[in-house]
């Protein structure tokens, strides 16, 4: 869990052994399109649980360019650093 | 100049309130409704989340069961709300997506007109980002915004008189979002109008209504038969579903 600047709160749970299984992220930010929350979860499931911070940023920023995803209220680097504290 | 809709004040159930704005959203979108202003308040007290949030994590559940107080999911994120039936003015603002400003600049515009409501019975509020407005440091006013089916929408609440106890009765704040607030008294994290200016609520409503028009083409009309035929249908199959309302549970 983390509050970012800008006072919004990313909540990360993830299910993983060796890798990732599942990632529900949930909090009072913004993204958009809304649904492609899911889009984004699907990305950060294929990873590592062991990757870093900045190779989980770069898989989230490339799944958002790919498919036009605009955060408000956090920024991938935040959403990287909450999942990698979830897989402490 | 664009002529806009303002639909008659209404009061309707939770579901009710969110069914009609992502019906407005896609008749909008559709262009077959002009951009809409709606105000609207709530038949019995609500707490509304935001899309992305976990209803155990921010909700007391218990409680609203206790209070019968509704609860329902938005299509809007951000953070979850407590919506008085007697203490809140709520609005939503639809365009097509070719008014469309930017995310930042939409959440601007509609706060400039609520603050400019404020300032003209005697409150000084000011915006702060992303999406609230405040009076001394305190909120006033929370808003929420998507951009969907060809059309965007900025929807928020005004407080005109808050019980924080039984607000915060009914939501549950996460300590990590309780850490660090400008005023670390959760309960003075809020203000209201009546707070500030001693005014009726529906004199309030009138100055803010006004704010919203102003310098606006604008007629009073109703929702269409379509829009009220896709709201039942929308409260029957999504909003009242503990599919969409619990979507975000682990």
């Amino acid at each position: 869990m983390k509050k970012v600047a800008g006072g919004k709160l990313l909540v990360v749970d993830v299910d993983y052994g060796d890798a990732i299984r599942s990632v529900r992220i949930s909090g009072d930010f913004f993204l958009y399109p809304e649904e492609a929350i899911t889009v984004l979860e699907s990305a950060l499931s294929r990873l590592s649980s062991r990757a870093p911070s900045s190779a989980i940023r770069d898989a989230l920023q490339k799944t958002a360019l790919k498919n036009k995803i605009q955060p408000v209220g956090f920024t991938f680097d935040d959403l990287a650093e909450t999942v990698q504290e979830a897989l402490l | 100049m664009t002529l806009w809709r303002l639909v008659p004040l209404e009061r309707n159930d939770a579901f009710t309130n969110m069914a009609l704005d992502e019906a407005c959203l896609r008749s909008v979108g559709a262009g077959d409704a002009f951009p809409t202003i709606r105000f609207y308040e709530w038949k019995s007290s609500a707490v509304v989340i935001g899309y992305f949030q976990q209803l155990h994590d921010v909700v007391n559940v218990d409680a609203c069961k206790r209070f019968d107080v509704d609860v329902v999911r938005r299509i809007t994120g951000g953070g979850a709300m407590y919506l008085d039936q007697r203490g809140e003015i709520t609005f939503s603002v639809i365009t097509p997506e070719r008014q469309l400003f930017d995310i930042n600049q939409s959440y601007r515009a509609v706060c400039g007109w609520v603050i400019k409501g404020l300032a003209s019975v005697g409150i000084t509020a000011s915006f702060r980002p992303i999406n609230d407005i405040v009076v001394d440091e305190r909120k006033i006013s929370g808003s929420a915004m998507t951009r969907k089916f060809g059309a965007s929408m900025v929807h928020g609440t005004l407080l005109y008189d808050v019980d924080p106890e039984r607000m915060f009765t009914m939501l549950r704040v996460p300590r990590a979002k309780r850490a660090d607030k400008p005023v670390q008294d959760l309960h003075a994290s809020v203000t209201c109008v009546k707070e500030h200016a001693p005014i009726k609520k529906g004199e309030l409503r009138s100055a803010i209504v006004e704010a919203f028009v102003e310098d606006k083409d604008f007629e009073i009309m109703p929702w269409s038969v379509e829009e009220l035929a896709l709201t039942t249908e929308l409260v029957k199959t999504k909003y009242t579903q503990a599919e969409w309302i619990e979507m975000r549970c682990v």
